[in-house]
């Protein structure tokens, strides 16, 4: 769209605001503008966009006044005023707009002439390495304003209460240190762990109100360090103060840092919705179970712990040949492109996002990243992905795709 | 290019995107009916002017609004999760 309109005198922006679900690929809330800047630099450079983006204000004023809606879309007229608002993005109806609006466009663009580069997130230690907290009660943010800080914050804070808490003031606590990917640190597990203390007001009780991260048998890793506290408040609706302690590390620096952070006990309608614990499905899900045969907690796989359907493999997923599966060799091969044809079941992948049964994938239905080359897959163009039509895009891996290297 | 392509959709398939933008949430379902009554709460509708609020340019500058005139104009919200 961008590329058939803009020559045309439209405008077009993204509009960067606050996280929709903070921790998904490793990403974590921006407490600052300068970071919210970083958030954009990285979406270029992972999206590989070239569309403009304006960047919302600290107090998310814009995302108040648009109805906190993760992925909306307006168009306006060169008079300010809104023609048409989505609640979600829609890309084929936004085409319809600007058709109606401004005129059609000889050959339309299809994304799937677009060379987009989709880019992997930052990564700078293993993750996977200490087990991340379990946690079956729906629980919402809280508010958590860092207090001012001589260091960038490597590490933020997201802090959790569950409904009991919010409710009649006594229940669990989620206290959750994770990690910026975008400053390129991790954790040093050679120095003494993290560790958080508690300043408490009056009336106010949080057990334990101190403690410290687990010891690590890994020298580095990037996974956030969590708490599941008790909290009694009683009546009182006084903030609470927690200062973290750390060492930021990368390969040049390693500093002790402590940090402060005021918790209120409000929901922060800005939190979004973190997805904890281990993924359910796909490759991640599969490096999961796999790295669940760490018997020793060494952060990789010995041959002694390669369970028999892992033993078959092991040559090929060693690719150092040390006798040993990291998780780094498991996602590197995870992120290879098909060799030798697609994945088995890659059409009942496709067809599984079928969510009326109608037997055929709707844009409306389609993820994402399938949307992206939907047009594509959509051989007869009538706005529908059909089993035959997933057929024919597995065939195409199926006969382009290269040979297995080993 | 074609070849490209096909990589990218077999890593969508597998679930290997790294950075997507959110999902809708399932259609008639009730999240959707809790953002649609928010969005709705907001009084915005065609014809009505867009939210004159001062935010930021990619750059960091200051940037209103209201010089969202003279050309007709899209704007998607989005972030990195």
């Amino acid at each position: 769209m961008f590329v058939d309109y803009a020559p045309k005198g439209v405008q077009f922006y993204y509009v960067y605001k606050a996280l929709a679900h903070p921790g998904l690929h490793g990403y974590v809330g921006p407490v600052t503008l300068e970071e919210r800047l970083m958030h954009i630099r990285e979406a270029k450079r992972t999206l590989g966009t070239k569309i403009p983006w304006l960047c919302d204000n600290m107090n998310n004023d814009l995302k108040h006044a648009t109805g906190d809606a993760n992925n909306s879309e307006f168009v306006l007229d060169p008079d300010g005023k809104i023609v048409v608002m989505r609640l979600w993005s829609d890309p084929d109806a936004l085409r319809k707009d600007l058709e109606r609006l401004v005129g059609p466009v000889e050959k339309p663009t299809t994304v799937a002439d677009l060379d987009l580069k989709v880019e992997p997130p930052p990564k700078t230690a293993p993750t996977g390495v200490v087990p991340r907290l379990r946690i079956t009660e729906p629980m919402r943010p809280l508010k958590a304003e860092p207090l001012p800080s001589k260091h960038p914050f490597y590490v933020k804070l997201r802090a959790e209460a569950d409904r009991a808490l919010l409710g009649n003031g006594k229940g669990k606590m989620y206290l959750g240190f994770h990690l910026d990917p975008l400053y390129g640190v991790h954790w040093n597990n050679r120095v003494a762990p993290v560790r958080y203390e508690f300043s408490l007001p009056e009336g106010i009780r949080i057990e334990p109100a101190e403690g410290e991260g687990p010891k690590v048998e890994q020298e580095a890793d990037a996974d956030p360090r969590e708490f599941l506290l008790d909290v009694d408040r009683g009546d009182s609706t006084e903030p609470v103060t927690v200062a973290f302690h750390y060492f930021a590390c990368d390969e040049k620096m390693c500093i002790p840092v402590s940090q402060n952070y005021r918790i209120r006990w409000e929901v922060d309608r800005d939190g979004g919705r973190a997805r904890r614990g281990p993924p359910r499905r796909g490759p991640a899900r599969m490096i999961e179970r796999i790295m669940e045969s760490d018997a020793d907690g060494d952060g990789r796989i010995s041959r002694e712990e390669a369970p028999e359907r892992l033993l078959r493999r092991f040559d090929r997923m060693d690719a150092d040949g040390d006798g040993y599966i990291t998780r780094e060799e498991l996602e590197k091969r995870m992120r290879r492109p098909p060799m030798g044809g697609p994945p088995p079941d890659l059409v009942e992948r496709i067809m599984s996002a079928d969510a009326d049964g109608d037997g055929r994938v709707s844009r409306e239905e389609a993820p994402e990243m399938m949307l992206r080359r939907f047009d594509r897959m959509d051989a007869d163009g009538d706005g529908y992905v059909s089993r035959e039509e997933a057929e024919q895009a597995a065939e195409r891996i199926r006969r382009l795709g290269r040979p297995p290297r080993r | 290019m074609k070849g490209k392509t096909i990589a990218a959709i077999a890593a969508a398939a597998l679930g290997l995107a790294p950075l997507t933008w959110p999902q809708p949430p399932r259609a008639g379902g009730p999240e959707q009916a809790r953002l649609e009554a928010r969005f709705e709460a907001t009084g915005l509708k065609p014809g009505v002017p867009f939210p004159e609020v001062s935010i930021y340019d990619e750059e960091g500058k200051p940037f209103h609004t209201r010089s969202l005139k003279g050309k007709y104009t899209v704007i998607v919200n989005g972030c990195l999760t």
